[in-house]
């Protein structure tokens, strides 16, 4: 119950509360103290304007048409409400049908329905019109009907998502009928959403029986509803358009208040609606809002002074977010560069900013996100600057992306070879087929076989390492100094992800390409890199060679990070290691040391301030106060229950 | 095999010939939704048919009325052809769709395939027109409040668009049509009001038929729109740095409309049996007018033909909106439906 | 399959339903505007010869035999390209149409026709044509729903070819015989050979002829030339004249009032609540009377109503004075004749003094008495718009408060026909007859029954039968008192109740014509803007 009143929190779910309480008090109402006042005839005063006696003027017996309107709310509602629930106890019907009548019948009465659903509403309406004859009760009948294929549809979708949970097979294992079940387990579980699609269909089927009384199909004379209220005063809409204003402004009112009310709770219920149930997809993820909260600590930065070696060149990059409760930086300070043919791995767990430092370096942060930095260089090119065609060039041919979930990442509704040719065309300055030749060319490349014919395939026709491959091949369809690969073997097949690294590492060798790979997995970064940033709640808290990674760790999380990730000598009969503790929100993120509340060594100055990323001799870079300290940083078995996974990116 | 040919003119852009991978899936899809659309066709005609049957009681005397002479409800039954068995008369009513012969309208007197001849170009010309209008304002509209109000930005004309696409989506066609006759035809004088007999006519009965689906079309439009600008391939789009033109028409659009097309064809649909109010508002020469009367004259063989004829309509529109899919996004072929 | 294998049910639907109803006047009469009058801001004098002149009628004429039926639509439509043996000029005077020269004596008819009479087809109309087409409405078996109305019973007619005459010889006297003959379409001779032909094309004489027809949306007609024969010697020459004529089914009356508003049309008939905005608008417009209000009774063995005690209680149950301005919305007032459009035939009052006065007690005690219970009640849902509906609800208002139940069914002008000819399901109904001369109602107030007959209401009512064979017997004026009372017979024993009379106006938009009752088409004429 408590959910239902969530609507009342939005100021239109609170607008459609008081508007359908107040239409269903009025049709509880109205007749009671209004039914008397509304027949009282005036054949004296037929067919007057409106004025201060009668607000919406007199009908052809003089009688008044506001007060008649309100009356009119029984009625109208009430053969709503019957044929709403007509459409439901049809539609509950045959929507268990398959549930209840198994394989043969079952399908029988979807592709029944199925083949239903396809017909408007209206049509099939005028159809039981026909059959019910014209009138009220043949009108509430035939909106029912009407409307029952696509309550069948819903309740299909509904009670097909309960029969498969474990509790229901269980008891189907168990030898419980059916029907039991039905009753027992499905149709509890199916309730709620019906009952929030009747609220939204009785807002229809006031709509509906409108129309058909429009059309003079449905409520006769001297009976009278909304519908019929109309169909005299649009006769009469240029003598006295209040006489059609009154009723056509009580219709849509009322049925915008079930409507919306409808809606609104099945937002706040998360409730599948009639519309949602007809299409074939489900919805979409909703994108994530921003988070994280501030801090003043920045890394020191590391100078690197327009080396020509450097191939970006970033330097305290803080990206910024509008939040609930003000601005969030989910990444703060990072300063880190890369050279040709060097390899840099960043790690880290999910919400560590990677990912975004990435996309930020790469002018992919779109509104709202905000990117600050203090130095961002791409071979020497500022890229802070306007969004210029050069830049834009530069961008699109020397910097490569390839991207976590190569499934997605292509356009679905174009061919690859286009796809990959796009680039030459806007960048090259390439006809369609030369640049579609460079795409085949590219595909060949990155040893996708037949390339010709691959190149005029969509993407759902490759297979996932396919995809990826494709995927670099359309980074190298310019001359790229830099490859940006955010955890690019994640999606794929174990089997695959070893092609998709030697294919990275060939084309390093090849053409001098520097790589940034971003990833969780700390066993392949130490695999593909030169060196590897380790970051935390949005900074930089470890720079070091990926070959003191297993070794020399300096910082108490780098070293979590290892001990977490199996080799070898892990023993498998035992539960995976993983850190203690949650990661940080960025949105709260803490004042002293982020990793403070996880960390083994934690001393109060660890709380009071966060340490800055200092550089030592070497040229590594840590921040901690207690770098060096080897503490116990055992990890703890799983308790999967209470601690999230390492990843999830 | 006439099924395996509609298919062949996108199979010619296949590279090689005899790649199954390619003419396969659009060989299954023709062959699976022309079943289906036979099999809706079907049950549309059986229905008709079965129309009369399922009226309650006995239909002639139903229409006529219980002190009707024996004789004229006989003559009424002769000329129904109600007294033949009943498998006869469906063979009879199924030939009769099949070369033409619809039947004597009982009100009209006049063949009916005559009558639906006659009024059958005015409500598909009002039709197509206000699918074309639905669709035009819908697209565009959908698209620029969608590219307005990415990833949660503009979020007053995401409130201001929703609510009042929401509502005026709500608004019935036939309410739309008095307000617009109200106030262009009479109060203006801009408009005609009624008939189809000039060009300007057919404005406000093709307006008050597709602004409700426009605006529940926009609003899926701008919803897809919103989350496909969220998706992974636009972001690569990005990527490829192409200009936002490029990305918007070329990437994020035909993928929003794949997603809107799929709901937006059962409104477009729906649009085709909203003709019957809209036509009866602005006396339009169409069917619609005619059903209507025809109910109320309890004139069977007419009402029959024309829910016929609405249906097949219906079906139309949405086998175009899946082919359209399946062109756009040929993913749609191989999805269950 | 030709359609008389089907049960073409009951006689004349269609036919001598007249269309009842309808916010139109019907098998109005003739010609002139005899009581109707002009009024609204014409530019007078302005005439622009050519042109289209559109006209919306709120029903399809259906099949389009001149002679098949006298419905409204049809009958209306007819007047463009058939011409009639004489016409009716505005005063009422019987005036030359297709005969240049006629005359009356007792029961015998002599016509001469004008010479170089064409039809639409070239062929030229000779007096054996016309002796063809009053032989075919004469003849029962034709089924025509002229027979009785416009062409008395069992006349004999002989023609001669060379001196263009036509005589008619009468089984008894028929005052009103000429003014009959005044409505009764003629059709040339190839179409009389091949009546199917008429269904969906014209073979007349009139002024215009069909070029184009859209069945349920609009009729083309174009103005022939030569055209010398119209009423009163009227041509197809005549300034202001358009060459076009279109006839648009418009079957909404708030429509049509708009189509007229912004110019869309030329002329409509607008009688309910619209014609307030017309005329606030100045618009043109001729007015004529009609009946919109009349109430039968089902005089059939097996309905209450056969019962002049029930007819009486249900008649003095109502407020007839409060319906009629429900159903006029106050804008028509009580009638006073049965034959009440204009040029009315005989003018006086035989309704008001014969008509019960309200008493609802009386009403209860004596349907108490008849033990009746429960009547059914059908209306034309055509009259009147929403005002017919209001008057309808406030009537079955009074019934119940009589003590009874009803079953009201509103039925369509269609259906209606139908019902009250056909299937009989009805006790009391509500269908306005319109005739101009008291002798056109008779078939209707008595003899033989429907199905058979035209006396849908099976009346059989001694006195008014006795009244108008005395009357008929007299010359037309002599009779009229006769007539007249004959009407009150009726009225009195609460056989018929006519109950509400309108003022039906026909608004112009850019033209100008003649409308009182039939539309007179060479009366048209084209206004400059």
């Amino acid at each position: 119950m408590r959910r239902w009143t969530a609507v009342l929190r939005t100021p239109l779910g609170l607008t459609a509360t008081v508007l359908t309480v107040a239409v269903l008090l009025l049709a509880l109402l109205g007749p009671v103290l209004l039914a008397d006042a509304a027949a009282a005839d005036d054949t004296d005063n037929l067919l007057a304007g409106p004025s201060g006696e009668h607000w919406a003027g007199t009908d052809n017996l003089g009688r008044d048409i506001f007060l008649r309107t309100l009356v009119a709310a029984r009625l109208s509602i009430g053969l709503a409400l019957a044929a709403t629930a007509i459409a439901v106890a049809v539609g509950l019907l045959l929507g268990t049908a398959p549930f209840l009548l198994g394989r043969f019948g079952g399908r029988l009465v979807v592709a029944a329905v199925n083949v239903a659903v396809a017909f408007p509403g209206l049509l099939l309406a005028l159809f039981f019109a026909v059959v019910f004859g014209v009138g009220a009760l043949g009108a509430v009948l035939a909106i029912g009907c009407a409307g029952a294929p696509a309550f069948a549809r819903l309740v299909q979708t509904l009670v097909a998502g309960v029969a498969g949970r474990e509790y229901v097979e269980a008891a189907l294992v168990a030898g419980v009928s059916r029907p039991r079940i039905l009753v027992r387990h499905v149709l509890p579980n199916v309730a709620e959403p019906l009952v929030v699609n009747a609220t939204i269909g009785a807002g229809g089927a006031l709509l509906s029986f409108a129309g058909l009384s429009f059309l003079g199909l449905g409520v006769q004379q001297p009976a009278y509803d909304w519908g019929r209220l109309l169909f005299d005063g649009v006769s009469l809409l240029y003598l006295n358009p209040a006489a059609a204003l009154a009723p056509g402004a009580a219709v849509l009112l009322a049925g915008l208040a079930f409507n919306l009310f409808g809606e609104c709770v099945a937002k706040s219920l998360g409730v599948t609606t009639t519309a949602s149930a007809l299409a074939p997809r489900g919805s979409r993820r909703a994108p994530g809002g921003g988070r994280a909260a501030a801090t003043t600590a920045r890394d020191t930065a590391t100078g690197t002074d327009g080396d020509g070696d450097v191939v970006l060149d970033v330097r305290d990059l803080e990206v910024s977010f509008p939040g609930e409760h003000g601005v969030v930086r989910p990444v703060r300070g990072v300063s880190f560069t890369v050279r040709r043919g060097e390899a840099l791995g960043i790690v880290g767990e999910s919400g560590s900013g990677k990912s975004l430092t990435a996309l930020a370096a790469a002018r992919l942060v779109g509104e709202p996100g905000r990117v600050d930095a203090e130095r961002l260089e791409l071979l020497g090119t500022d890229l802070q600057g306007a969004d210029s065609r050069a830049q834009r060039r530069l961008l699109g041919t020397s910097l490569s992306l390839v991207f976590q979930d190569p499934a997605t990442s292509f356009n679905p509704t174009q061919r690859i070879g286009a796809q990959l040719a796009e680039v030459s065309r806007h960048h090259h300055g390439l006809d369609r087929r030369a640049a579609l030749a460079r795409a085949v060319d590219r595909l060949r490349s990155v040893r996708i076989t037949d390339p010709e014919r691959r190149a005029r395939q969509y993407p759902h026709e490759f297979s996932g390492g396919m995809r990826q491959r494709a995927m670099i091949g359309m980074g190298l369809m310019g001359s790229p100094a830099l490859i940006v690969a955010d955890e690019p073997t994640t999606a794929l097949d174990v089997t695959v992800q070893q092609q998709v690294l030697d294919l990275l590492a060939a084309i390093r060798e090849a053409d001098d390409v520097a790589l940034v790979l971003i990833s969780h997995d700390v066993a392949v970064v130490r695999e593909v890199c030169d060196r590897v940033l380790v970051m935390y709640a949005g900074r930089v808290v470890e720079d070091l060679p990926a070959a003191d990674l297993a070794t020399s760790a300096r910082h108490p999380y780098t070293r979590a990070l290892v001990a977490a990730v199996p080799d070898m000598t892990t023993d498998l009969d035992q539960p995976l290691a993983t850190i203690p503790g949650r990661p940080v929100d960025p949105a709260d993120v803490p004042v002293g040391c982020a990793f403070a509340d996880r960390c083994p060594l934690v001393s109060p100055r660890c709380r009071a301030e966060d340490p800055p990323l200092a550089t030592d001799p070497g040229g590594r870079r840590v921040a901690c106060w207690h770098a060096d300290e080897t503490g116990a940083v055992a990890p703890q078995t799983r308790d999967v229950a209470a601690r999230p996974p390492l990843e999830v990116s | 095999m006439a099924l395996g040919e509609a298919p062949a003119a996108v199979a010619t852009t296949a590279p090689t010939q005899g790649r199954p991978a390619w003419s396969g899936p659009w060989r299954r899809f023709a062959v699976r939704r022309a079943g289906r659309l036979l099999g809706s066709l079907w049950v549309l005609v059986s229905a008709s048919f079965l129309m009369i049957h399922l009226i309650p009681g006995d239909p002639v005397r139903t229409s006529l009325g219980p002190t009707a002479s024996a004789d004229l409800v006989a003559a009424r039954r002769a000329e129904l052809g109600l007294d033949d068995p009943f498998l006869v008369q469906y063979w009879h009513f199924v030939q009769g769709l099949f070369t033409g012969d619809l039947g004597t309208s009982l009100s009209l007197r006049l063949p009916v395939q005559e009558v639906i001849a006659q009024r059958l170009p005015a409500t598909l010309s009002l039709a197509v027109l206000g699918f074309v209008v639905a669709v035009a304002i819908a697209v565009p509209l959908g698209v620029g409040v969608g590219a307005l109000t990415r990833r949660g930005r503009g979020r007053r004309t995401e409130l201001g668009f929703t609510t009042t696409s929401v509502v005026l989506g709500l608004v019935p066609d036939f309410l739309l049509g008095v307000a617009l006759v109200y106030v262009f035809g009479v109060g203006l004088g801009w408009l005609p009001v009624a008939g189809d007999n000039t060009p300007s006519a057919y404005v406000l009965p093709a307006l008050s038929l597709a602004v409700g689906p426009a605006a529940v079309l926009a609003r899926i439009v701008r919803v897809e729109m919103v989350a496909v600008l969220e998706a992974d391939f636009v972001r690569t789009a990005r990527a490829k740095r192409l200009p936002s033109r490029t990305v918007y028409l070329r990437h994020a659009l035909p993928n929003a409309l794949t997603a809107s097309l799929t709901l937006g064809g059962m409104l477009l649909g729906s649009m085709v049996a909203g003709t019957v109010l809209v036509e009866n508002v602005f006396a339009w020469p169409g069917l619609g007018s005619t059903i209507v009367s025809s109910i109320l004259a309890k004139d069977y063989p007419l009402v029959q033909a024309i829910v016929i004829v609405y249906g097949v309509g219906v079906l139309i529109v949405n086998t175009a909106v899946d082919v359209a899919l399946a062109l756009i996004d040929p993913r749609s072929m191989i999805r269950e439906d | 399959m030709t359609d008389r294998t089907h049960a073409r049910p009951p006689r004349r639907l269609g036919g001598a339903a007249l269309a009842l109803g309808a916010t139109a006047v019907l098998l109005a009469a003739c010609g002139g505007g005899g009581g109707g009058s002009s009024s609204g801001g014409a530019g007078g004098g302005d005439y622009v010869s050519g042109g289209t002149f559109t006209m919306a009628f709120n029903a399809d004429p259906g099949q389009l035999d001149p002679q098949s039926s006298a419905g409204t639509g049809l009958f209306s439509i007819s007047q463009l390209a058939y011409d009639r043996l004489l016409a009716i000029d505005a005063d009422g005077e019987v005036v030359s149409g297709l005969a240049s020269e006629w005359s009356l004596d007792g029961t015998s008819v002599e016509l001469t026709l004008a010479e170089g009479i064409t039809c639409s087809d070239d062929s030229e109309l000779t007096a054996s044509d016309v002796k063809d087409n009053l032989d075919y409405v004469g003849d029962p078996a034709n089924e025509s729903p002229f027979l009785g109305v416009f062409l008395p019973a069992e006349a004999t007619v002989t023609a001669d070819d060379a001196a263009r005459t036509v005589s008619i010889e009468l089984a008894a006297p028929a005052p009103f015989v000429l003014q009959g003959l005044a409505n009764l379409p003629i059709v040339c001779a190839a179409g009389l050979a091949d009546r199917a032909s008429l269904s969906d094309a014209t073979l007349g004489t009139g002024a215009y002829k069909l070029t184009d027809a859209q069945p349920g949306n609009q009729y083309t007609y174009a103005r022939r030339d030569g055209y010398t024969w119209g009423p009163d010697g009227a041509t197809s020459d005549e300034p202001g004249m358009p060459d076009t004529i279109v006839v648009r089914v418009v079957e909404n009356e708030s429509t049509a009032a708009n189509l007229l508003t912004s110019g869309e049309i030329n002329a409509a008939i607008v009688a309910g609540a619209d014609a307030a905005r017309l005329e606030a608008q100045g618009l043109f417009s001729t007015e004529a009377q009609a009946i919109v209000g009349e109430q039968w009774y089902h005089h059939g063995d097996d309905h209450v109503t056969s019962d002049p005690a029930v007819r009486l209680a249900l008649t003095q149950a109502l407020d007839l004075a409060e319906l009629q301005r429900v159903l006029t919305a106050d804008r028509g007032g009580p009638p006073t004749t049965f034959a009440a459009i204009d040029p009315v035939g005989c003018p006086g009052d035989s309704v008001s003094p014969a008509l019960p006065e309200q008493d609802v007690d009386a009403a209860r005690a004596a349907l108490e008495q008849a033990g009746v219970s429960r009547i059914t009640f059908v209306y034309n849902t055509a009259v009147a718009g929403s005002g017919g509906a209001a008057a309808a609800e406030l009537a079955v208002q009074q019934w119940e408060e009589a003590g009874l139940e009803v079953e009201a069914r509103p039925e369509g002008a269609g259906p209606i026909q139908e019902t009250v000819f056909g299937t009989g399901d009805w006790d009391v109904a509500w269908l306005p007859l319109n005739v101009n001369y008291p002798d056109q109602l008779v078939p209707f107030l008595s003899g033989t029954p429907a199905p058979e007959g035209t006396n849908f209401a099976r009346i059989e009512n001694a006195d008014y039968e006795d009244a108008v064979a005395r009357a008929s017997a007299l010359p037309a004026e002599e009779g009229c008192a006769t007539w007249l009372e004959a009407e009150a017979h009726l009225v009195e024993d609460a056989d018929v109740v006519p109950f509400a009379n309108s003022l039906v106006k026909t608004f112009g938009n850019g033209a100008e014509f003649q409308y009182p009752g039939q539309f007179v088409p060479t009366s048209i004429r084209m206004l400059a803007n």
